[in-house]
């Protein structure tokens, strides 16, 4: 019979196989910039890490039922040139993904600090990918998304290698995994916010109401293969 | 009969709510298709004359005559010649239960709440002044929009009665921009699926929500409205998503 805890352990296992695949791809690339990193000068120009354009691109192909955008947020003042670079490239229909232009001038009110985004500071600080989110990132995406990211640690300082989930994405895969409407099962980002749940009162991207989270039951954790833990949370709520 | 100039500044007022990259006449062909889909323009209303559609567009009589082309094309209008001539509605468009159903699947949930959210914001500042502002005369039309909600023969009319309420609350705010914002929410709307057609309970709950902003609008009541189209939007939003949802999970349906 399918209890509850059956339903959460089979949407848990589907999220966690499509998000590790994900982290695994992001993972390749990331050695392949610790190695350039390694070979080349001690303070590199941009054209070191051209050949990421492709290895971008190859990922957004890979993964476009799921990812609209990825690329990487150099350590400020790691490459020759450029106090901060940040490449990133999104999906395009039909076309080979676009470059994502930033405002990276800090006297620009559009200044896109991304040194200051969690999604930098969070994998620089613990060395270890990472799921952040969900979050609106005005300047960047202007939706709402989660990023995956995964460091890179180089002689010159972490790297940080991500991609853009949009909360829409995950939300068809979620449901049809779950494949019940009860009882009320959410799924929980670090930051408390919902990804996804099965109930029209509990949208996605807001926080849970205390009497919500008052009434968990069943808790199971997120955990895609070779990566640690996300800080996600499946919970059914009064079962 | 010619359509009165409410009507015209309306459709004036879709303006915007086009999807981008549209040239100009096809554009100006969107907004009446979106006048035609909510409504706002009936089978049967004559257009005014060329020059003077095109001057109250903002465009050239040649543009226009490239939208109206295309409208004709599509069967909806229908024009004559001569000093009796113009162009007149010829049919309400209705979209199909499939098209609707599968934008609504195609819309997520996040996409939806924002919807919602910012139809809350309209229809709740919209109805506080509209408790302000309306006059007798605002009133009595909402009364009447009520009316023609509850007794709606089939969901189709109901959806169009329904969007000329929420239009209506905004103009009797006498808010121009948050009459364009409503009517391009509204519009927005329109193209998603409604649930089965037929009378429900939903529907009558719509119609005490309805008939519960229009009390407090009359009584001057300016917290009571804003807050009585707060929670009917937070209802039509939720009822939305729900919808959504069950449509997601269903399986088959080549989803």
């Amino acid at each position: 019979m399918d209890t509850v805890k059956d339903a959460l352990e089979r949407t848990a296992a589907t999220l966690s196989s499509s998000l590790g695949e994900v982290f695994a791809d992001l993972g390749k690339t990331a050695s392949a910039v610790v190695d350039a990193a390694a070979a080349g000068p001690d303070l590199p120009p941009r054209s070191e890490f051209a050949f990421l354009k492709a290895e971008f691109a190859g990922l957004i192909r890979r993964h476009s039922g799921l990812i609209i955008g990825a690329g990487i947020a150099f350590a400020p003042g790691s490459l020759a040139g450029s106090p901060q670079w940040l490449e990133w490239w999104r999906a395009q229909p039909a076309e080979e993904p676009r470059f994502v232009t930033h405002d990276l001038n800090p006297d620009s009110l559009n200044y896109y600090d991304y040194s200051t985004r969690e999604w930098f500071t969070l994998p620089v600080q613990t060395g270890r990918p990472i799921a952040v989110g969900p979050y609106v990132d005005f300047g960047g995406i202007n939706s709402s998304i989660i990023t995956l990211c995964v460091p890179a640690l180089t002689k010159q300082g972490t790297h940080v290698l991500g991609c853009d989930l949009p909360l829409s994405n995950l939300e068809g895969s979620f449901l049809r995994a779950l494949g019940i409407m009860e009882p009320t099962v959410v799924l929980l980002g670090a930051n408390g916010r919902v990804i996804a749940s099965n109930s029209p009162r509990i949208a996605t991207g807001t926080l849970l109401a205390d009497e919500d989270r008052a009434a968990i039951g069943t808790t199971l954790e997120v955990t895609p293969e070779g990566t640690g833990p996300l800080p996600w949370t499946l919970v059914a709520l009064g079962a | 009969m010619t359509i009165p100039s409410t009507t015209l500044d309306l459709l004036l007022l879709l303006r915007g709510s086009e999807p981008e990259g549209l040239g100009r006449a096809d554009q100006v062909s969107y907004q009446i298709e979106t006048a035609i889909l909510m409504g706002i323009l009936a089978e049967g209303d004559r257009l005014p004359t060329e020059s003077a559609l095109a001057a109250e567009l903002g465009i050239s009589p040649i543009t226009l005559r490239q939208s109206l082309a295309s409208l004709r094309s599509k069967g909806l209008i229908e024009t004559s010649r001569g000093r009796s001539g113009g162009s007149v509605v010829r049919r309400q468009i209705d979209l199909s239960d499939s098209e609707l159903r599968n934008k609504l699947r195609e819309t997520s949930t996040e996409a939806l709440r924002d919807l919602g959210d910012m139809g809350a914001a309209i229809a709740s500042m919209s109805a506080r002044l509209a408790a302000d502002r309306a006059d007798a005369q605002n009133v009595q039309h909402l009364e009447e929009l009520v009316r023609r909600h509850r007794e709606a023969a089939d969901e189709r009319l109901r959806r169009r009665i329904d969007s000329r309420f929420h239009v209506a609350v905004s103009i009797a705010a006498q808010s121009s921009r948050l009459t364009a914002a409503q009517l391009q929410l509204r519009a927005e709307l329109m193209t998603i699926w409604w649930g089965q057609p037929g009378p429900d309970d939903g529907a009558t709950v719509a119609a005490e929500q309805h008939q519960a902003i229009v009390d407090a609008i009359r009584k001057r009541d300016a917290e009571g409205a804003a807050s009585a189209a707060e929670l009917h939007s937070r209802a039509e939003t939720e009822y939305l998503i729900a919808q959504h949802l069950s449509l997601t999970m269903l399986p088959g349906e080549g989803a």
